[in-house]
């Protein structure tokens, strides 16, 4: 095993003082150096050498005022951190940090839910708190809200907010449902966001603004300071629920798809996120690749043919869930029904009206109903091996031509990478998120090498095309981010002045989604 | 490391018994109709097994038959890792092992990774099937491993 790296250009005599520094921090245990002690934290995903990505250090710190110390002495020794909640953000890095051999700041300890507030809705939660600790505390408290799961459910609340993940309940846009922060700045300094920057104000969870600039969004995909606490909104438990699960066989239906969904979705009809699932997404689910094809290059179409017959599964599978009283329910339903069976050979089902109280079994719908859950999980299975799987996340409104344009330049590209189209579209009010997953086998480094000239290849094309990612790999974080160019990069030179005057040292996740330190810039 | 679905299966049997070596000559291994007051007293070896996969119910029985506590993955992987696993794996005396899918094993040894146990692991391609199976040891800090 080779030695760990250190922070870009200090010499080890320092690293060794930062770490010596750290330790009375936090502890002799709370620093993990050497010894493969980072292995952990490296990319289980990565597309290639995860060792490129490799941490030098971890320092786990419990509390604010470690926080705070632990910034000092960064800021006093330059070292280059790099804050995680859980470290979970895989298919987009894990925990393994943009920088080799920036020290992870793992935030895992600080883990309170400080409060859940029944009557207004909403949990204030440390990075720490994952979904499955909020939703046993509010099943352990017996209480009447509901917590909207991303796809992962093991993944933090801050980190997965932060991130502007989503999920496939009314309240499946993460960053949305966020109302006020901390926020912990590179100097040391606690800030806290909307009416919490008032003395004695008890409105931080319920109203976002506050008066004056809003900042709670500056601080959401950045590495302009360090979030230890954040407000989310909970959605009231309803009466019940009726899960719908539709199947359509062609794969021309996908315009007709978006077409009939984007106004139900606009006017509130389908209240939850709207997820449309790609045959193979769905079969990765429920069974392997081998099942079905064995061969070089994407599923070809007789194979899909048998696939998505023995499944009963449709070339486009469409699933959301209603809400509330019985009679609304239905009412929404007959609604919706009606719409969607203009589309041929539909077939439209949905499960029976159900008590709130009642638990669905199948990941997917357990999430609808805030259940979190790791079904997502399956897609490793899929090419067998050491499955792995980095995604690519382009946004697209929710206009058929344009759902039908980005999925023939995902599957095309796949196809001549040799990638199935895993992939589907989860659709909000005005925008869907249009997530591709370039499964890979790690073991087998070409498959790895051409998932990640495939992104790169993606990530280009779509740019090209006017459309970009909500969210990427840090491989492709750079290149995601340059797609950005309105005004010859205005708003990264915003980013960085705005990097520039909050932490001068570039002490804070250099390089996280493409804003770089000057200090960092310049050296290299 | 990757071997072949005869060959791994009898390595699998063999880690069983190699995992209870490992562990102090005191140690027994407690069948699964212990009390869990018992349990929380004694040793155990606890094997998890997908019940949707032959090769992993059938490593289950063969360990069950060694005396080994065994556990389906269940419908939650997440749900049998807080309220199961847990316990077991933060007691002393306890060590958590398992045959299942990559994708299985990916997720508890990164569970187990997050409370500070160290992950042995073998892959075996699963010849005769299209899944690929992996066998995992959860292991305390400090403790030997088989492999």
């Amino acid at each position: 095993m080779s030695d760990p790296p250190r922070p870009p250009g200090m010499p080890e005599p320092e690293f060794q003082q930062a770490l010596a520094a750290f330790r009375t921090i936090v502890g002799q245990n709370a620093v993990l150096v050497g010894d493969g002690a980072a292995e952990p934290y490296l990319d289980p995903f990565a597309p290639g050498d995860a060792h490129t990505y490799e941490a030098s250090a971890i320092v786990m710190v419990s509390n604010v005022e470690q926080l705070r110390a632990v910034l000092g002495v960064a800021n006093r020794f330059g070292v280059p951190l790099w804050s995680v909640s859980t470290g979970r953000n895989f298919a987009y890095g894990g925990a393994a940090p943009r920088l080799k051999g920036s020290v992870v700041l793992d935030l895992q300890r600080m883990n309170r839910i400080i409060e859940i507030n029944e009557t207004l809705g909403y949990a204030l939660v440390e990075p720490g708190v994952s979904y499955y600790d909020l939703y046993q505390a509010l099943q352990a408290r017996s209480i009447g809200l509901w917590l909207d799961p991303p796809a992962a459910g093991w993944g933090s609340v801050v980190g997965n907010t932060l991130e502007r993940g989503f999920g496939t309940t009314p309240y499946g846009d993460h960053a949305a449902m966020q109302c006020g922060m901390e926020v912990m700045l590179a100097n040391g300094e606690i800030v806290r966001t909307g009416m919490g920057a008032m003395n004695g104000n008890q409105d931080w969870q319920v109203f976002k603004a506050g008066f004056g600039p809003s900042y709670d969004a500056m601080f959401m995909q950045s590495n302009f300071g360090i979030v230890t606490k954040l407000g989310i909104w909970l959605m009231p438990k309803p009466e019940g629920y009726m899960l719908c699960n539709y199947k359509f066989r062609h794969d021309a239906d996908l315009e007709s798809i978006v077409e009939t969904l984007r106004p139900l979705k606009f006017d509130d009809t389908i209240q939850s996120n709207a997820v449309i699932e790609s045959a193979v997404r769905w079969a990765a689910g429920v069974s392997t690749r081998k099942q079905w094809y064995d061969g070089p290059g994407a599923i070809p179409e007789p194979a899909m043919e048998t696939m998505t017959r023995k499944l009963g599964i449709g070339r486009w599978n469409l699933r959301f869930c209603l809400y509330g009283p019985q009679a609304l329910v239905n009412a929404r339903r007959d609604v919706i029904h009606q719409r969607f069976s203009s589309i041929a050979d539909a077939e439209l089902t949905e499960s029976p009206y159900t008590h709130a109280n009642v638990e669905p079994k199948g990941g997917g719908d357990r999430s609808q109903v805030g259940i979190p859950n790791l079904d997502a999980f399956n897609l490793l299975n899929w090419r067998g091996g050491s499955g792995a799987h980095i995604d690519f996340s382009p946004v697209c409104a929710p206009l058929g031509r344009d759902a039908v344009r980005q999925y023939r330049m995902i599957r095309e590209r796949a196809a001549h990478y040799g990638f199935d189209y895993y992939g589907g579209f989860t659709a909000g009010p005005r925008s869907m998120h249009h997530i591709f997953a370039a499964i890979f086998n790690r073991d087998d480094p070409a498959q790895a090498r051409d998932a990640s000239e495939l992104l790169k290849t993606l990530i280009n094309d779509f740019g090209a095309a006017g459309y970009g990612q909500y969210r990427t790999h840090l491989a492709f974080m750079d290149l995601a981010a340059s797609q950005y160019d309105f005004n010859a990069h205005a708003l990264m030179r915003m980013s960085e002045s705005i990097k520039e005057a909050l932490d001068p040292n570039g002490i804070l996740s250099p390089g996280k989604q493409g804003i770089w330190p000057k200090k960092t810039k310049e050296r290299d | 490391m990757k071997t072949g679905r005869r060959e791994f299966l009898a390595t699998a049997s063999l880690a069983v018994t190699c995992m209870r070596t490992s562990w102090p000559a005191q140690t027994m291994l407690w069948s699964p109709t212990l009390s869990s007051d018992q349990v929380a007293l004694g040793h155990a070896l606890t094997i998890v097994f997908d019940e949707h996969v032959a090769d992993s119910r059938a490593f289950a029985v063969r360990s069950r038959a060694m005396g080994a506590r065994v556990v389906p993955l269940g419908s939650d992987l997440g749900v049998l890792w807080f309220e199961r696993l847990i316990p077991l794996a933060s007691s002393p005396g306890n060590t958590i092992a398992g045959l299942t899918t990559h994708a299985s094993a990916f997720l508890l040894t990164r569970f187990a990774q997050g409370i500070g146990l160290r992950v042995a692991q073998r892959t075996a391609d699963a010849h005769a099937g299209p899944d690929t199976l992996v066998m995992w040891q959860l292991v305390a800090n400090g403790a030997r491993t088989c492999s």
